[in-house]
């Protein structure tokens, strides 16, 4: 039986270049889903808790720009991260350039606190 | 969302809340319930994320800590949303809190005054309900029942 891709006049190079255009479209499809993939990604983001867990303990601030909220809680979900540093004015200075933030701090937290 | 849950293994009540800037970005904090503040209060650099200038204070006031007694700049802050409540145009001080204070700011009286507050240290949850009448008042009494 005739695949979907080989051509129905049963002649030898037809089919021929009909295979070759499968495998050129499989091609295309495959990189097609990859780059799709990836701007998916890069849309999405990573999970919040994965990347302060990846920061933990470099006593910084990490600025991270909110990409995905819970559409219930409305808590923020996924991010990117646009800066890690122990200065707390280059951090408010990098979250300028996000339209949703949050700041974190990664370091040691105080065993007692009295404000 | 008048009951919040807190993590009371930090022996601190830290709670969630959204500041938004001028142009309407929002800013996700954790802020501590402090009710010993006098005001509300955030962090030098969370209030620079909302596009404030505090370089550019021109009112100051002094407050008393713990630690000794110190001048600090107040900023209005467009919009603070918390425990379900909006506070629009709030002056707010710029705080120099220490990193290691597992928060963006403190929420003081100003913001606390407004709500019905109940806290159950063990189980870890706050029920806050502002005063907005009978129906508020009531459902704050049912939650408090539920938070026992």
């Amino acid at each position: 039986m005739a695949s979907f891709w080989s051509c129905p006049c049963k002649v030898q190079h037809c089919q021929k270049t009909a295979e070759r255009g499968k495998a050129q479209r499989d091609v295309l499809l495959v990189l097609y889903l990859r780059i799709g993939g990836e701007k998916r990604m890069e849309r999405q983001g990573e999970p919040i808790e994965q990347i302060l867990e990846r920061y933990k303990g470099q006593n910084a601030f990490v600025v991270i720009e909110v990409l995905s909220v819970d559409p219930k809680t409305q808590k923020p979900l996924t991010g990117r991260v646009l800066a890690v540093t122990p200065d707390e004015t280059e951090a408010g200075m990098a979250a300028r350039k996000a339209k949703h933030f949050l700041i974190r701090w990664v370091g040691e937290i105080a065993e007692v606190v009295i404000v | 969302m008048p009951t919040i849950p807190f993590d009371a293994r930090r022996r601190v009540i830290i709670v969630e809340a959204v500041a938004f800037a001028l142009d309407g970005r929002p800013a996700d904090l954790t802020v501590l319930v402090d009710t010993g503040a006098v005001k509300t209060g955030f962090r030098r650099s969370t209030l620079i994320g909302l596009g404030i200038d505090v370089d550019a204070a021109t009112e100051f006031l002094r407050v008393s800590t713990a630690s000794g007694s110190l001048e600090v700049p107040i900023f209005n802050l467009p919009q603070l949303r918390v425990f379900g409540a909006i506070f629009t145009n709030l002056s707010v001080l710029c705080l120099p809190l220490p990193p290691t204070v597992p928060a963006d700011g403190v929420l003081g009286f100003d913001v606390l005054s407004k709500f019905r507050l109940f806290v159950n240290y063990r189980r870890g949850i706050v029920v806050a309900e502002p005063f907005n009448g009978i129906w508020h008042g009531m459902r704050f009494v049912w939650q408090a029942i539920w938070a026992l």
